[in-house]
C-alpha cells in the first residue's frame, strides 16, 4: 500500500525542513544541508526543487521573497509539526534500538 | 577538419543514464552536444574532455507552467555548477566539467515519479496516438484489399503499405511495452533503496533495429518509386509526396501553435484545419478544369487525320482489330500500358481505335490480369464479376474461348460487346465495339498452355 506522503520524512527532506528554521534562499539550503551533515547528504538541485515545490503546496514552507530568480523560504507552523513528529519518530526508533541492543555501541 | 557532426541517437528519453554516459563518451572524444534535433543530434567538436551529463525532468515551461520557475530551476542547478546544454522534448540535458559534481538528482523515487509523469503526458501519449493511427491504417487497407483486389494485389506499393504499417505498429506497441517493464524494475529497484534501472541491452537494441528498418524501408520505398516506370507508382509516388509535405507543414504549425499561449485543444482543432486546407490541393487534383482542349500536336511517329492522332507505325499488341475482324484498318491507334505489377501478379491494359477511309470505326480494349495465387484469382474473379446491376454478367459457354468460364454482359437483356474469360492463371477484360470473331480472340489473349484448345 502507498505511503502517505510526508508521513515519513527522507534525509533530503529532514534537513531542508531542518534549515528552513531561518529564512534561506535554495542555494543555501544546498550549502547548509551539505555543511549540516559534513558532506554525507547531497542535496542535488532537481530534487530540492521539487522538494521544494511539494512542500510549497502542502503548505510546509512558505516563499517570503523573490528578488529575481532569487527565491527565499521558511517552514510553517505545519512544517515545525511533520519535523517535530520525524524527530520523535526518530527518537522512537533510537530508543527501541537501544532497548534491544542495550548501550553497546554498533560495529 | 568540420568542428560540427549531425549524428543520429537512438536512445530513449526514459534512458537517462544511458544518455548520460553516451553524452560523456562522446565528450572525451571531443564532441560535445549542442542541439538535438528532431531526427539527429547536433555536435560541436571541443578539446576532449570528462564532462559529466544528466537528463532531468525540469519544471514545465508554457502553457501549464512558469517560465520564472525554470528559470528558477536553472539557478539552483547553476549553483551546483550543472549548466543546461540543451532541451531533449519535455526533459532537459545539463553538463558539469567540476570533477565529482553533487548529483542532479539525489532521490530516485522522486526522479522516477516526475519521468513518469512527463512520459505519460508527452512520449506516452504520442506513441500511443501513433499506435492508434497504424492500427486504422491496416484496418482501412485491408479492407481496401477486400474492396479493390485488383488495383490493391497488383501494385507492390500498396502492398507495401499494410507491410510499413504493421511493423511500425508492432514498434510502437514494443516501445511502449518496453516503457512499463521499465518502469516496474525501476519502481522496484528504488523501494529496495537503488538506482533507477537501466535500460536493457534488447531494448536498446531492438530499437535500433528498428529505427534502422524504418530507415531502410523508407529508403526502398524511395527508390521503388523513382525506379518505377509505372503510372500507378507515380500517382503513389506524387501521394506520399503531397502527404509529407502535409506532415512537414503540419509538424512546423505544431511547432509555431507551441509557443503561443493557447489551449492544447485549441492547438488540435486550429491544427487540423489548417491541415485539412493545406491537404485541400491534393485532394482535389484530379477535379481541378484542366486548360481548355487544343487542337492536338501530332509528335514524329504520329499524323493527323479527321481531327485526331493515328500512329505512323502502331506498336504491337497481343489482339488488333485486325485480328478480330481479318480485315486491313488504314488508320489506327494504339496503347499498351503495364499499369501494375507485383509478387501476386499483374495488369496489363490494351487499346486500339481503328477507322477505315470511309470512316466505319472499330474500338477494342482489354485488360489482361495474370494472377500467381488461386486465392487472389478468386478475389480478382469475384470483383470483376461484380459490376454495375443494369448491365450484369451472364454465364457463356467457355467452349469457344477454350477457357474454364466466360461470361458476357448484357443491358437490357441484350448481349454487349464485353466479355470477363476466365482461363487458369489469366483473366481478360475484353470490349470491342463492331463484328468480331472469339475464336480470333481466344487464340491471341489465352495463355500459352491453352492456345492449343482455342484452335
Amino acid at each position: 500500500m502507498a505511503r502517505e506522503k510526508f508521513q515519513t520524512l527522507t534525509e533530503p527532506m529532514f534537513y531542508i525542513l531542518l534549515t528552513l528554521r531561518e529564512e534561506c534562499c535554495g542555494t543555501d539550503i544546498m550549502a547548509r544541508v551539505s555543511a549540516l551533515t559534513h558532506g554525507r547528504v547531497d542535496l542535488g538541485p532537481g530534487t530540492l526543487y521539487n522538494l521544494l515545490d511539494s512542500f510549497q503546496q502542502a503548505g510546509m514552507i512558505r516563499e517570503t521573497s523573490v528578488s529575481g530568480r532569487k527565491r527565499s523560504y521558511l517552514i510553517t507552523d505545519k512544517g515545525r509539526e511533520t519535523l517535530t513528529a520525524e524527530y520523535r519518530r526518530l527518537l522512537a526508533l533510537t530508543e527501541d534500538y537501544k532497548t534491544c541492543m542495550g548501550e553497546e555501541e554498533p560495529t | 577538419m568540420k568542428n560540427v557532426t549531425y549524428r543520429w541517437e537512438s536512445l530513449s528519453p526514459f534512458d537517462l543514464r544511458g544518455t548520460a554516459e553516451r553524452l560523456s563518451a562522446m565528450a572525451e572524444k571531443g564532441w560535445r552536444l549542442e542541439r538535438i534535433g528532431r531526427c539527429f543530434w547536433r555536435y560541436r567538436r571541443a578539446d576532449p574532455a570528462r564532462v559529466h551529463y544528466a537528463v532531468t525532468c525540469p519544471p514545465a515551461a508554457g502553457e501549464d507552467g512558469d517560465l520564472e520557475d525554470r528559470l528558477f530551476f536553472q539557478e539552483l542547478c547553476a549553483a551546483a555548477g550543472w549548466e543546461v546544454v540543451t532541451d531533449w522534448a519535455e526533459l532537459q540535458i545539463y553538463a558539469s566539467e567540476q570533477a565529482c559534481p553533487t548529483p542532479l538528482e539525489t532521490d530516485e523515487a522522486l526522479l522516477l515519479e516526475r519521468v513518469h509523469r512527463s512520459m505519460r503526458f508527452t512520449c506516452l501519449r504520442d506513441r500511443r496516438n501513433q499506435l492508434l493511427c497504424y492500427a486504422f491504417f491496416l484496418v482501412l487497407m485491408l479492407s481496401q484489399a477486400f474492396r479493390y483486389p485488383c488495383s490493391y494485389f497488383f501494385n507492390t506499393l500498396s502492398l507495401s503499405l499494410p507491410v510499413v504499417s504493421l511493423l511500425s505498429l508492432l514498434g510502437e506497441a514494443y516501445a511502449i511495452a518496453g516503457y512499463f517493464f521499465w518502469l516496474r524494475r525501476s519502481r522496484r529497484s528504488v523501494e529496495e533503496g537503488g538506482n533507477l534501472a537501466p535500460v536493457s541491452r534488447q531494448y536498446r537494441f531492438l530499437s535500433r533495429l528498428s529505427a534502422m528498418l524504418a530507415a531502410g524501408l523508407c529508403l526502398a520505398l524511395l527508390h521503388m518509386l523513382v525506379s518505377s516506370s509505372h503510372p500507378s507508382d507515380r500517382t503513389a509516388a506524387g501521394a506520399l509526396l503531397g502527404t509529407l509535405a502535409v506532415a512537414g507543414l503540419a509538424l512546423g504549425l505544431h511547432r509555431y501553435l507551441k509557443g503561443r499561449t493557447m489551449s492544447h485543444n485549441a492547438q488540435a482543432v486550429l491544427a487540423l484545419v489548417c491541415v485539412f486546407i493545406l491537404a485541400l490541393p491534393f485532394i482535389e487534383w484530379d477535379s481541378y478544369p484542366g486548360p481548355p482542349p487544343q487542337t492536338p500536336e501530332p509528335e514524329a511517329d504520329e499524323y493527323l487525320w479527321q481531327g485526331q492522332l493515328w500512329d505512323r507505325e502502331p506498336r504491337e499488341i497481343p489482339l488488333t482489330a485486325e485480328d478480330l475482324t481479318g480485315r486491313t484498318w488504314p488508320h489506327v491507334r494504339r496503347e499498351a500500358v503495364l499499369r501494375e505489377r507485383s509478387p501476386f501478379g499483374s495488369r496489363t491494359v490494351c487499346s486500339e481505335e481503328a477507322r477505315q477511309e470511309t470512316g466505319e470505326a472499330f474500338s477494342l480494349y482489354y485488360a489482361l490480369y495474370d494472377v500467381s495465387n488461386g486465392w487472389v484469382y478468386g478475389l480478382l474473379r469475384d470483383d470483376l464479376l461484380d459490376g454495375e446491376e443494369w448491365a450484369p454478367y451472364r454465364t457463356e459457354d467457355p467452349a469457344p474461348w477454350g477457357a474454364d468460364a466466360a461470361y458476357q454482359r448484357y443491358s437490357n437483356g441484350r448481349p454487349t460487346g464485353d466479355w470477363l474469360i476466365c482461363w487458369p492463371g489469366r483473366l481478360v477484360e475484353l470490349r470491342w465495339e463492331g463484328a468480331g470473331q472469339i475464336t480470333a480472340a481466344a487464340a491471341r489473349l489465352a495463355p500459352e498452355d491453352r492456345k492449343e484448345e482455342t484452335r
